[in-house]
């Protein structure tokens, strides 16, 4: 099978509109946590959120698209891809609720946006833009779908169907999903505390990661300098309830193990762990226990951070954007911190690099994620060296 | 290509026929499932025909009681449980890890609707909680991993009409690249306002066939000035919506020797692209053979597309006959790929290739009219919309 590396990132989410500002915030320990404005606060229970200011391009277009026209352009320019390349690039998508505005005024009988009320539309939209000539792809893992949408365009180049792809997740907070998302009573009213024991829940947030995935071989080729070696992933459902986790940590773990079989990589090779991490009671306890399950007592060394302290839950953009940190760890040789935890859960002991980032050589690193439905994405980066 | 991928179960939901024998009944005798759109009311959409699927309970299906699942949800449930009884595959079995793939276009649409119209009645304070879940576009998935205990490799799709063949693709390569031994694959949609107010925004319905522009009035062709679904038809101006669900047990096919089931069917190559030619040639690749000996495709009233893929057909493999599903019931989106699968399957079995169900003026290919009585061996199965777009093409062969 082709190896696949990555040759450009974008980035738009609550620290900013780019990489350079995703990062900068993380390593600086930034909340980019603020009362909710997006939509009218004083409608909703939980008034705080982590939202995107300044992605106004182009006008009238539905928030989802405006984010990832904007990721993509970065990612894109990171690459070196020119308008001819372009031909060749597949689209590859996942989404919680795709640009759920423009399908809430398609059910009030609003027109406006209507192409791109369904998923599907969001990803015809943004290709047409760009005027990406390869596949296009749309899925949904819920929380889990910017992992999912990575593992499985790098499938599309591992296997031979696609030469490069633009891949990643987005999602963009309105009315239904706040709502939505307000009903479960699973958010905090103050702040994401992963692994602490005062954590109180999540705080959702908005936003798009892209990444630009490649055929080593093709990118070589065309000189494009690989950021990092993407090297398996694993998907997994819990196959226990919609909205609780598993009992025992049991599909995360699934997931991570799918991850690091599909990679060729051994448990011991791990030397980082970007968490799902949301600061819900359940899922920190759980994700604990999925983690020493697969890496036994070595997880104890292993460097773990939940930057959603910082980012909020950005639904499906959440672990696209996690997985453009974990590749920057790698890069850098700096772990983002887990703000927010002074101290932690009895049922969380492991190192989740408290308060302050981290100088650390990381060769290979998981990114976690889960969601609804009880589904889990794992992926797997390594370093990339030549 | 590591594991043989083979196909031990199926089944299906269709207008013109629930279950694989009523299915398979309904295109021997070339009935059409499109009829008088009946489900509500759609006059200010201008619609008034539809594949839609009448006489379904689901609760002849379900292994435990639920207590609330939408019409995407309840037929995925269908023919989940369907695939899953003839492949006599045992589920639960949580030692083996076994997977579950899915797609839908629309997903849960019909409970986000409901969802939404909940919140412009009450106020989001009073959002209900127990409904937000079903929303989402893996809703669908998550009910039925945990109906039947699928933990291992899960996927749910999203695009157009290929959705469902994405959802299979997946399924193939988790099983031949030794993710899992076995996955339930396939994919669902459900008709319904909101689907329907999308597919017509975005053009994609028949706004009517002009009087005269059809030699006979046919099933799914109601003239004068009705809206009409002519796949590759020369005065198609669009599709008619249908829905459906359609899900296959797939194994490897050395775990089906080792537990004794039975293979129906064999998937021999994949293939996935930016337009049907591509989706074709990579399948072709795929399954390191030249041609098939007949099409099932993708082809739904759509003219942009329809062109695309009878140009890529000819261009690839010649004059091969070519079946028209949609002709029969319809445009069914996330279904309609796996749909269309278990109709190749059924061809290959009965060796009988179903007709498109009308006379009309076609582009000069080697469309299949009526049923046709023809031994085939291998078959091209062809989803997609757009150029760019999403497109895959399956193989199968006995």
């Amino acid at each position: 099978m082709n190896q696949v590396v990555v040759t450009g990132m974008g980035a738009v989410s609550c620290l900013g509109n780019d990489v350079p500002a995703l990062w900068d915030g993380l390593i600086a320990g930034r909340c980019g946590i603020a009362p909710l404005t997006r939509i009218k606060a004083d409608d909703y229970r939980n008034k705080l959120a982590g939202q995107v200011a300044g992605v106004d391009e182009p006008p009238g277009n539905d928030a989802s698209v405006r984010f990832l026209l904007r990721a993509a352009a970065e990612a894109l320019d990171q690459g070196g891809i020119d308008e001819g390349a372009r031909r060749k690039i597949a689209l590859v998508l996942g989404t919680n609720f795709g640009a759920m505005a423009a399908t809430e005024r398609l059910l009030s009988g609003k027109a406006d946006n209507a192409d791109v009320a369904l998923a599907e539309g969001v990803t015809g939209c943004v290709a047409g833009r760009l005027r990406l000539g390869g596949a296009q792809m749309t899925l949904s893992l819920s929380c889990a779908s910017g992992n999912a949408a990575i593992g499985r365009a790098a499938d599309l180049i591992r296997s031979g169907r696609a030469q490069m792809a633009l891949a990643g997740g987005y999602d963009a907070i309105s009315d239904v999903v706040w709502a939505g998302l307000c009903s479960l009573r699973a958010m905090s009213a103050t702040a994401v505390r992963p692994f602490d024991k005062r954590r109180d829940g999540t705080i959702f947030s908005e936003g798009a990661g892209l990444m630009l995935l490649e055929n080593r071989d093709h990118a070589l080729a065309r000189g494009a300098l690989p950021l990092a070696r993407f090297l398996g992933y694993g998907t997994s459902s819990n196959a226990f309830h919609m909205t609780h986790p598993d009992e025992d940590g049991a599909g995360m773990a699934r997931a991570m193990r799918g991850a690091l079989q599909d990679a060729g990589v051994a448990p011991e090779a791990v030397e980082h762990i970007n968490a799902h991490a949301t600061g819900t009671p359940p899922n920190d306890r759980l994700e604990t226990m999925a983690i020493k399950s697969v890496f036994g007592e070595r997880a104890r060394s292993i460097p773990i951070n939940g930057i959603k302290s910082m980012l909020g839950h950005a639904m499906g953009a959440a672990s696209a954007l996690e997985a453009i940190a974990t590749v920057m760890t790698i890069r850098e040789g700096v772990i983002p911190p887990t703000i927010g935890l002074e101290e932690s859960a009895p049922e969380c002991d492991l190192d989740y690099v408290p308060r302050a980032a981290r100088k650390a050589r990381v060769g290979v690193a998981l990114n976690n994620s889960a969601g609804f439905g009880g589904c889990n994405a794992s992926v797997l980066f390594g370093r990339w060296e030549i | 290509m590591g594991q043989g991928v083979v196909i031990t179960g199926c089944g299906v939901l269709a207008s013109n026929g629930i279950g694989r024998e009523a299915f398979a009944a309904a295109l021997a005798a070339g009935k059409s499932g499109i009829g008088d759109l009946v489900s509500f009311d759609a006059s200010a959409l201008g619609r008034e025909k539809a594949a839609e699927i009448h006489g379904f309970d689901v609760a002849a299906y379900l292994r435990s009681p639920k207590n609330y699942l939408d019409r995407n949800s309840a037929l995925a449930f269908a023919a989940a449980e369907m695939a899953l009884r003839e492949s006599a595959l045992a589920v639960p079995d949580l030692a083996r890890e076994y997977g579950l793939s899915v797609g839908s276009m629309g997903g849960n649409f019909a409970s986000l609707a409901l969802f939404h119209a909940k919140l412009a009645e009450k106020g989001p304070r009073f959002a209900p909680p127990f409904l937000f879940p079903h929303t989402y576009y893996n809703a669908t998935a998550g009910l039925l991993s945990i109906e039947y205990g699928l933990s291992g490799p899960h996927g749910q799709f999203c695009s157009g009409p290929a959705a469902g063949m994405e959802a299979l693709a997946y399924a193939v390569d988790c099983i031949r690249w030794g993710r899992t031994d076995a996955m339930i694959a396939g994919g669902v949609e459900a008709f319904g306002e909101s689907l329907l107010s999308y597919c017509a925004s975005k053009g994609w319905l028949s706004p009517g066939i002009s009087l005269g522009a059809c030699g006979t009035a046919a099933p799914g062709c109601a003239f004068p000035g009705g809206e009409g679904c002519l796949p590759f038809g020369l005065v198609a101006n669009g599709t008619i919506l249908g829905e459906g669900g359609a899900f296959l047990c797939l194994e490897s096919a050395d775990g089906v020797r080792v537990r004794k089931g039975k293979a129906r069917g064999r998937i021999r190559g994949i293939g996935m692209g930016a337009c049907a030619e591509e989706a074709i040639s990579g399948a072709l690749r795929d399954a390191e053979v030249l041609k098939t000996e007949a099409v099932f495709a993708s082809a739904s009233g759509r003219p942009d597309d329809d062109r695309e893929e009878a140009a890529a057909i000819t261009k690839i493999l010649g004059n091969r006959p070519i079946v028209a599903l949609k002709g029969l019931v319809g445009e069914t989106l996330g279904a309609s790929g796996p749909m269309n699968l278990i109709a190749a399957l059924t061809a290959l079995e009965s060796d009988m290739l179903p007709g498109s169900g009308a006379e009309y003026e076609a582009f000069p290919v080697n469309l299949v009219r009526a049923p046709l009585s023809k031994t085939v061996n291998s078959i091209l199965v062809n989803a997609g919309s757009g150029k760019p777009g999403a497109w895959v093409s399956v193989v199968v062969t006995r």
